[in-house]
């Protein structure tokens, strides 16, 4: 946003008496003011978008199509397996091969494919579409204009698998600090409301958490699942992360419960969970969101890191690390394996560090107008 | 002050105590165990008969269940036995005293290098705040921080090791190295250490930087400082003697938290690196399930994040005289 349009958005002089903005419009307008926090901001929103339309983006499933009079959106089974229409997987058995066998089975059929025609977890064949050569595979899949950015070992298509990646990556992120959040805010709240014996035990419980590199804990909790799927690989990066939140809640709870507007819901007979989190949380929100956003580059930063060393989720859900570790085992003949995922890792971790200190210094009143 | 370090002992036993019955749970409930792994990685004729199954199980008290398998670790550990590896059958202790060394290495380098450049790094970014190079040099330091480890560690793998062929890709020692001269043998060890010392540097350089500068850039703003200024005193003398001094303060406990650092190494790097440091061997025993291995490491780096939070709880009310524990 710049300086000149902040200016034209000000009304010059308001006629009556203006209603002063709330704490978080306040906010809003003071983060609007970072350019690079914003760049933060539309960069996610991008990496939103991108995951949403990831199907549309990069499949070899039609996004619609029309076949013996009906129509499907096939691409949906990107997003949940069983989505996939049952006449093109067990009725009529194509096999992935949508192209020819939509014209063999239906003359009249029609379909909208995908920008780019390329899966991110198989190879394309030569026979998947018409005109399309299949995949070369190893230190042939050079970046192409068929393979934007090259293809792996087995010949399956970067971009495509980076562009699905995508999804686990903010799913990783949203989902795994919610949990964390969830919890660590619970754990924190209890601790610093009731203090006494709660706050002894729980602070020794974060302790204890805290005492073991979390990585560990990670590598621990996941062998116990064997193949662990992408979920599990959430949860346990959720069920983890939340020792910093917990300890930043605590420490504002005890600052806050000693407020007077805290004795005064407490004189008027509110109850203990209505104290903590409607009048307590409500004015504690603002400095937990900044671990949450650190969080979530951390969740994506642990994520890719479990992929990279090849403990992450199971092989049948496209992630950046794995294309990364792929590229560690050739890095001598495959660069292009190293280079995309690379910067698809950093960039979504730069941008929510910068989200983060954004948030930070825009509810931070001594930060504000640095 | 003794009665508070003896209060945080007392309960950092109880928190190890509980760390370590978390971990042995959580260990032996991951599927397989060191002898099933063992059997299905060794040569059929190397395979052990069921006899010998059963002798080494009690040997480890496999046959127990992991409650009762964890008391009988806790008494060897309190006897100061951390028992024998289950596939190199050399004690625990020396396993892990062997990996030390290699860790420090790339740790203690990497700790010396942090301190050494942030700290007049941090003092030149107070001095030149707002100006153009600060700027500049404030932004890579905070792309830097957010750049992962493992994907810089990759990048510039690809590029000094692999494209310019300037420094080795991985190990900590090269080809023949026992016929190298002694000075040979240092440049060895040198050069396949300084990629990963780099990669485990600039992240914690960067934070630490950033870390000093907020500190001097809200030291400086009090009173005392104009009052400094008012008296002539020189703007190096300003920055060093007067400021500095005070926003030693928030360092010193950030000191006590990378004690814990100094002895884990990191799991990634050392496993890009194939460096056989302790957070490559806490891989390895994670994978090939060493209970004892992985026993020993836990209660190592929980000792040392318990020490190190003591120390630095200490060291702050030390430096700082307003802050009493009694």
């Amino acid at each position: 946003m710049s300086a000149a349009a902040e200016l034209a958005e000000q009304p010059v002089k308001p006629t009556k008496p203006a209603v002063s903005q709330g704490f978080w419009a306040t906010a809003w307008r003071y983060y609007r003011r970072r350019p690079m926090a914003m760049l933060g901001l539309y960069f996610v929103a991008f990496l939103a978008i991108v995951a949403i339309f990831s199907p549309a983006i990069a499949g070899t499933k039609p996004i619609v199509c029309s076949y013996k009079g009906n129509i499907y959106f096939p691409c949906m089974g990107y997003f949940y397996a069983p989505w996939e229409n049952a006449i093109f997987t067990t009725g009529d058995h194509f096999e992935k091969r949508y192209e020819p066998n939509l014209k063999a089975n239906d003359p009249d059929s029609w379909a909208i494919w995908p920008l780019v025609r390329q899966d991110p977890i198989e190879r394309v064949r030569e026979n998947w579409f018409e005109g399309q050569p299949g995949n070369p595979d190893k230190a042939d899949g050079k970046p192409s204009w068929q393979n934007l950015m090259g293809t792996d070992s087995n010949g399956v298509d970067v971009f495509a698998q980076l562009v699905h990646g995508t999804r686990v990556a903010l799913l990783v992120g949203f989902v795994s600090m919610g949990i964390a959040g969830a919890i660590g805010i619970a754990v924190g709240a209890c601790a610093g409301y009731f203090g006494g014996w709660v706050d002894f035990v729980l602070s020794r419980f974060i302790e204890i958490i805290l005492c073991v590199p979390t990585l560990i804990l990670v590598i621990a909790l996941l062998a116990i699942a064997e193949h662990p799927s992408i979920w599990q690989v959430v949860a346990v990066i959720g069920l983890t992360g939340w020792t910093g939140i917990a300890r930043l809640t605590r420490a504002e709870f005890l600052k806050i419960k000693q407020i007077e507007y805290v004795a005064a819901a407490k004189a008027m007979g509110a109850g203990s969970m209505r104290i903590m989190f409607i009048h307590i949380l409500r004015n504690a929100l603002a400095p937990i969101l900044v671990p949450i956003s650190f969080g979530i580059a951390a969740a994506i930063f642990t994520e890719s890191a479990l992929s990279f060393l090849g403990i992450g989720a199971d092989t049948l859900t496209p992630t950046w690390g794995r294309v990364l570790h792929e590229g560690q085992n050739n890095i001598r003949s495959m660069w292009w394996l190293i280079f995309f995922p690379g910067l698809a890792i950093f960039t979504t971790v730069l941008a929510y560090n910068l989200i983060g200190e954004g948030i930070q210094e825009a509810t931070d009143p001594r930060t504000r107008d640095a | 002050m003794l009665t508070y370090i003896a209060r945080r002992i007392l309960i950092g036993i109880f928190t190890l105590l509980a760390v370590t019955f978390i971990v042995y749970g959580l260990i032996r409930n991951m599927p397989g165990t060191p002898l099933t792994i063992m059997q299905e990685t060794v040569r059929m004729d190397a395979m052990m008969s069921q006899d010998q199954m059963d002798k080494l199980e009690a040997q480890y008290r496999l046959d127990k269940p992991w409650y009762v398998g964890y008391w009988f670790w806790l008494g060897d550990v309190m006897q100061g036995d951390l028992g024998r590896g289950i596939n190199d059958r050399r004690k625990v202790n020396i396993i892990i005293g062997e990996r030390l060394p290699k860790t420090l290495m790339l740790t203690g380098t990497s700790l010396i290098l942090t301190y050494f450049l942030c700290i007049p790094m941090g003092l030149w970014s107070t001095a030149n705040a707002l100006s153009f190079r600060e700027r500049l040099v404030s932004t890579i330091l905070y792309i830097l921080y957010a750049l992962p480890n493992f994907v810089a560690a990759v990048y510039l793998n690809l590029i000094i090791a692999v494209r310019l062929e300037w420094l080795p890709l991985y190990g900590s020692t090269g080809e023949g190295y026992a016929e190298m001269s002694s000075l040979g043998k240092m440049w060895d060890i040198v050069s396949h250490a300084i990629l990963p010392v780099l990669c485990l540097t600039y992240t914690s350089l960067a934070y630490y930087t950033r870390f000093i500068k907020a500190n001097m850039m809200e030291t400086i703003q009090q009173d005392y400082i104009r009052t400094a200024k008012a008296k002539g005193a020189s703007p190096t003398s300003i920055l060093v003697t007067h400021a500095f001094r005070n926003s030693l303060i928030p360092l010193v406990t950030i000191v006590g938290l990378t004690l814990p650092a100094l002895l884990a190494g990191s799991v990634i790097l050392e496993t890009i690196y194939q460096w056989n440091g302790i957070g490559y061997l806490f891989y390895q025993a994670i994978t090939m399930r060493e209970y004892p291995v992985i026993m020993g490491l836990v209660l190592m780096f929980s000792v040392m994040t318990l020490l190190g939070q003591l120390l630095a709880d200490v060291l702050y009310a030390f430096v700082d005289p307003r802050i009493t524990y009694s």
